[in-house]
């Protein structure tokens, strides 16, 4: 007989039959020098004397540990510890596990904090997450063919301040251009569980020949904390507001952490996956396993054609969480879908939605807004029955047309009374109160009750713009087309421009006032904004901030997503903006300045009176829609609010009745689900592995850049073009470059530096003052981006695909807006 | 003749139809007559060409029926269908 314990210090690679991969590995680091807690394995002959019978698939009664393995894991401990016995953890290591062709990473059972009263209990709970519905499937999908069989490894709990994994080579899925071959280390507050789970965003820090090359430090609301006790009833805490964003790790201590990544790759000769903890200021390794298949591709369909869809996409730039999607596919018409939280157009739907005969890119192109060299035949078959059908959709809603062409901006405020009635009536749920709102409720409401309806008939400028283009190469071809941003500025008020003149007044009686100036330029904001108590609640700037709130409160950056707290709920982003903006002291250039001097540079150009009116027609019905699709989208965004605010209702009702257990689990289920748990139908145990699966797939597809098309031969080269855009504002700028993956982060963008978005939504709007040029990742002459860049004349090119990636922050860098592309100086 | 008419009366009759219901857009009472009027006087030719009042109520009444049905239809497709 084979012994039944054996200390992690005695194993080598030659025992990973007998003690399962994960403890052959932690024994490898250990005679590699690395340090790891403390332990022994329970081996395989435990497992054997409590399933006697040879297993299969079929789950087992679940056995009682006997007396004589009892007695020997306490020997164990006692040999291992002594008396002073600390918290354990308690691991599987089955057979097979953390092998190359599959790691099970995830799908067996992992207990912390246990004691030595219930360590028994855990010992045999980790056995039988064998046959777990997660690792069940998991055998099947990989045609995994080993036994049953596993074996347990005891160890001392470590204390993590902070923890994560580190890839010795970045995978695949998250590669980038700037960051290919480096280690990955995502890193996180408190134990790594938070990050395994996807409960977290993390902390990630590419590290390349001992040196730090990139970093992006994420907002990390939670963390599973070091009071756990079994079961695992209250795993995750919020993390205190002063730590949520800010890095977890110094640049020295990831690349300590790469350095013993790579010799570990060294000695097991190939790429590892590796789970690191920090106790205090040392550095324990927690388990190694090699590089399978744990940061793959999300799942895409096989079926169908797809492509992004920009006008929706360009709005957020994380995918969107289960919850919304759930919802928002309720109330989109049934002409796409979203795959991996992006939303993607049916390209056949598409091609017979339009009357030409496009090649299958043209069509991606249209979807994707790229409209320059398109160029196709009119089908005449195609275009009749479309023009049909465009005249009895003229008949049916040609009102909301005529009627939003002179909308006033009192009529568009009704909204907000709409939205107060459905938000206080507690007998509309989250779906309902979103269909009334988005949907309207009769055909003969005010205007201002279809404010997604209105959005949608203020996008006719995209035809005023076309026409207007056209008008301009003929009536003046000697006019500089890329200033049609600066005619086309918008001489209306928009929220905006608004918003950012409210931010500067704030800032300037926050600059009056040395002590709360110095709050915000001294203090991190996320613990000022919990903290601004600190100030007597009839001080200036207090009340003012408060006015700020109830009129942009329900905006925030990813406002599309259900999942992101509101201003209202967190101040934390208006108070990094002001500290930007005092830190700035700056002033934006004279838009309309531009916007006039263009105009005189038109008119000088067009002789003719008749055309000059024209075109001044033309200019003037372009910005004012322009303006309303920007008015009617701060509208709108109340909606997803007012649903938020109920979907938070349920979820509080539900965490107290013990149906969830972490806050913002709501948002990784599906809609129906949620009314189940309401109805009781479902309880805590029924859908604990989907959220945990759904976060996984989250986490996944937020590392990637989305496909812009599926199932869609299309090749887009990524030569010395890869830094093309389209001009949405036109100039030319050189700076520092700051990648901004989430404004709220950003103090350190300075005058005149260049911010690299991924996209931008009116939560950014605040950062247009400050910087000198603006590259995003997606969207379009019309999108947000360009709209606020055109207000504010500052140059700003987009659809940058990947430019986040493919430049650093620091960096200098030329922005060509007029002519399209960005120049990256010194690499 | 008649079916001229009613078809030169569908677009005036949606955009009489948007003047309507733009009353409940705080839209000044004095620019609403306005429209109205304008309207009206061509409400009136259109009746004098086709020698009688139905062809434009019948095009106002196609209006008013399409754009309700488009809504709730629209509304119902969206709502009911999952």
């Amino acid at each position: 007989m084979r012994e039944l314990i054996r200390p992690l210090s005695s194993l080598t690679a030659e025992d990973a039959p007998f003690v399962g991969g994960k403890a052959a590995n932690l024994g490898a680091l250990i005679r590699l020098e690395h340090r790891v807690p403390e332990g022994f394995v329970i081996t395989l002959e435990g497992f054997r004397q409590h399933f006697p019978a040879d297993l299969d698939g079929h789950k087992p009664t679940r056995p009682v540990m006997q007396v004589e393995s009892i007695r020997a894991v306490q020997e164990a401990l006692e040999a291992q510890f002594g008396e002073n016995r600390p918290a354990l953890a308690v691991r599987s290591s089955a057979i097979g596990e953390d092998g190359m062709a599959a790691s099970f990473a995830g799908q067996h059972a992992t207990y912390y904090y246990i004691d030595e009263a219930t360590l028994p209990a855990a010992i045999v709970d980790c056995w039988m997450s064998l046959w777990s519905g997660p690792a069940l499937a998991y055998r099947t999908e990989h045609d995994v063919t080993t036994p049953f069989g596993m074996a347990v490894i005891v160890q001392r709990m470590v204390q993590a301040s902070r923890s994560g994994v580190c890839f010795s080579q970045t995978p695949v899925a998250a590669c980038t251009f700037a960051t290919n071959g480096s280690a990955l280390i995502e890193a996180t507050w408190g134990l790594g569980a938070a990050l395994v789970d996807g409960r977290v965003t993390p902390d990630q820090f590419w590290v390349d020949d001992g040196e730090l090359l990139h970093s992006r430090i994420a907002r990390k609301r939670f963390k599973v904390a070091e009071n756990l006790t079994y079961p695992t009833s209250e795993r995750l805490q919020p993390v205190p507001a002063h730590q949520q964003a800010i890095a977890c790790l110094t640049s020295s201590e990831a690349v300590d952490i790469a350095s013993n990544a790579l010799c570990i790759e060294q000695h097991f000769g190939c790429p590892q996956d590796i789970e690191w903890a920090y106790e205090d200021d040392a550095l324990y390794l927690l388990q190694t396993r090699p590089i399978t298949n744990q940061l793959a591709a999300p799942l895409v369909p096989t079926d169908g054609r797809w492509v992004l869809f920009k006008p929706i996409v360009e709005n957020f730039h994380e995918p969107l969480s289960p919850m919304t999607v759930d919802l928002v596919e309720r109330v989109l018409p049934n002409v796409g879908k979203f795959i991996n939280g992006r939303y993607y157009l049916d390209i056949d739907v598409l091609a017979k939605a339009v009357p030409f005969e496009f090649e299958i890119e043209q069509l991606a192109d249209l979807a994707l807004f790229r409209f320059d060299g398109l160029d196709a035949k009119l089908d005449w078959r195609r275009l009749l029955p479309i023009i049909g059908i465009m005249l009895v959709g003229y008949l049916g809603v040609g009102s909301f047309w005529h009627r939003t062409s002179h909308v006033t901006s009192k009529a568009l405020a009704k909204f907000t009374e709409r939205v107060d009635i459905v938000r206080n009536n507690a007998s509309v749920d989250a779906l309902a109160a979103l269909k009334s709102l988005l949907l309207g409720h009769h055909p003969w409401q005010p205007v201002g009750h279809y404010m997604l309806q209105v959005n949608v008939s203020a996008g006719r400028y995209f035809t005023l713009i076309g026409i207007l283009k056209a008008l301009l190469q003929r009536f003046a071809p000697d006019f500089d087309i890329s200033r049609i941003g600066e005619l086309c500025r918008s001489e209306h008020d928009t929220f905006s421009q608004e918003m950012v003149d409210d931010l500067q007044a704030l800032a300037g009686t926050a600059g009056q006032y040395v002590a709360v100036k110095d709050a915000i330029l001294t203090r991190e904001p996320a613990a000022l904004a919990t903290a601004i108590s600190d100030f007597e609640s009839q001080h200036p700037f207090v009340t003012e901030l408060q006015e700020f709130i109830n009129r942009y409160g329900h905006r925030c950056v990813n406002e599309m997503d259900l999942n992101t707290p509101r201003w209202r709920e967190d101040a934390t982003p208006i108070i990094a903006m002001l500290r930007s903006y005092l830190a700035a002291d700056g002033t934006a250039a004279d838009a309309h300045g531009l916007h006039l001097s263009a105009r005189d540079a038109l008119h000088q150009q067009v002789a003719s009176h008749a055309k000059r009116k024209l075109l001044d027609y033309l200019i003037g019905r372009t910005s004012y829609y322009i303006a309303l699709r920007e008015n009617s989208r701060h509208y709108y965004v109340m909606a997803f609010d007012v649903v938020r605010h109920k979907l938070k209702l349920m979820e509080q009702e539900f965490i107290y009745e013990g149906r969830l257990k972490c806050a913002d689990d709501i948002f990784f289920l599906h809609w129906i689900e949620a009314v189940q748990l309401a109805n009781q139908q479902l309880d805590w145990l029924d859908i604990e592995d989907r959220i945990r699966q759904r976060r996984q797939a989250w986490q996944a597809a937020a590392r990637q850049r989305p496909p812009e098309t599926i199932n869609v031969p299309i090749e887009r080269g990524e030569g010395p073009d890869a830094l093309s855009g389209f001009c949405a504002s036109p100039g030319y700028a050189e700076g520092i470059a700051r990648v901004v993956l989430d404004p709220t982060l950003s103090t350190d963008l300075e005058p005149g530096d260049i911010l690299i978005a991924p996209d931008t939504d009116p939560g950014w709007t605040p950062l247009f003052p400050t910087a000198g040029a603006v590259v995003v990742g997606i969207g379009s002459f019309l999108s947000h981006a360009g709209t606020v860049a055109r207000e504010y004349g500052i140059p700003c090119l987009v659809d940058v695909e990947g430019c986040t990636e493919k430049i650093l922050s620091g960096q200098r860098v030329r922005v060509y807006a007029t002519e399209g592309f960005v120049e990256v100086v010194d690499r | 003749m008649s079916v001229l008419i009613y078809l030169l009366s569908l677009p005036l009759a949606v955009s009489t139809w948007a003047v309507l219901l733009s009353m409940r857009d705080d839209v000044p009472a004095p620019e609403i007559i306005l429209r109205l009027a304008w309207r009206a006087s061509l409400v009136t030719l259109l009746t004098w060409l086709a020698d009688g009042y139905q062809p434009v109520v019948w095009a106002l009444a196609t209006v008013v029926a399409l754009h309700s049905a488009s809504f709730w239809g629209f509304r119902w497709l969206l709502i009911y269908r999952r």
